[in-house]
């Protein structure tokens, strides 16, 4: 039996990302899954809220201002211990996923509610270089392995 | 033989006090360091495109807390579907230990 007919699978263990704007958010944890066969990027997300929230949409916006908008699968909301955490799940090309990590700046993460607020998302300087660095090196290796 | 008791005593005290968040793996245990990873099950599932992780965690070997379980490791993807499942540990001195349950499936 061959486990790997998809190819390989990379999965990107979970990382953080700062709340830049939009009130009664924690902190973005999200983790990345790749799979050669597929030409997108499974990313998975727990944003902490106030309220148990309905998230409906997420967009990328790069440092240039370009914005990728993308439908996002709702998977459960839990009570944290001051927040609720809401689980989501989202798939990038994969060509914008290798973009987002190209540019010298963070990119940034929009999540539109239910109710039509917005938050957003980005990672500090100090961790976008270290991020970015980490990220450089795993995408290098998908796609040296994909040649 | 009083003595003797008492240090028999003493000593079970002492043993039971000495709290270790030690963490066995298949290749040992690491007495000052373990960061490993190991499978743990499989099904003859595809291999899928989702990932899912649990943890629990100990610290001192006085407080273990947590769910590494494999429903809640599947639950936080999504995944209904398991292809198999790995588990990383890691441990630094016997201080702080964790225990990752990682679920692969669609």
């Amino acid at each position: 039996m061959n486990l790997h007919a998809e190819g390989k699978l990379y999965f990107v263990h979970e990382m953080k990302m700062s709340v830049a704007a939009g009130e009664d958010a924690g902190l973005l944890k999200y983790d990345y899954t790749h799979i050669d066969s597929r030409n997108e990027v499974a990313f998975l997300m727990t944003c902490a809220t106030i309220k148990p929230s309905t998230i409906e949409s997420m967009a990328i916006i790069l440092p240039s201002g370009e914005k990728h908008s993308f439908p996002v699968e709702q998977i459960y909301n839990t009570k944290g211990r001051k927040m609720w955490n809401n689980r989501i799940r989202c798939y990038i090309d994969r060509a914008i996923w290798f973009d987002m990590y190209s540019h010298e700046q963070p990119f940034q993460v929009e999540l539109t509610l239910k109710d039509g607020t917005t938050l957003q998302f980005c990672d500090k300087p100090r961790d976008w270089k270290k991020n970015r660095e980490k990220m450089i090196f795993i995408q290098e290796l998908i796609k040296l392995n994909r040649e | 033989m009083k003595k003797f008791v008492k240090v028999i005593c003493a000593v079970v005290v002492a043993a039971s006090l000495s709290s270790c968040a030690t963490v066995g793996t298949n290749a040992g245990i690491g007495a000052l360091y373990v960061g490993m990873k190991q499978g743990e099950n499989v099904t003859s599932n595809s291999l899928g495109s989702k990932v899912g992780t649990a943890e629990a965690k100990n610290i001192l070997g006085a407080v273990v807390i947590g769910d590494a379980s494999i429903q809640a490791a599947a639950k936080s993807a999504g995944i209904t579907k398991i292809s198999h499942v790995d588990s990383e540990k890691t441990n630094i001195l016997g201080i702080y230990g964790t225990h990752t349950t990682i679920v692969y499936g669609e």
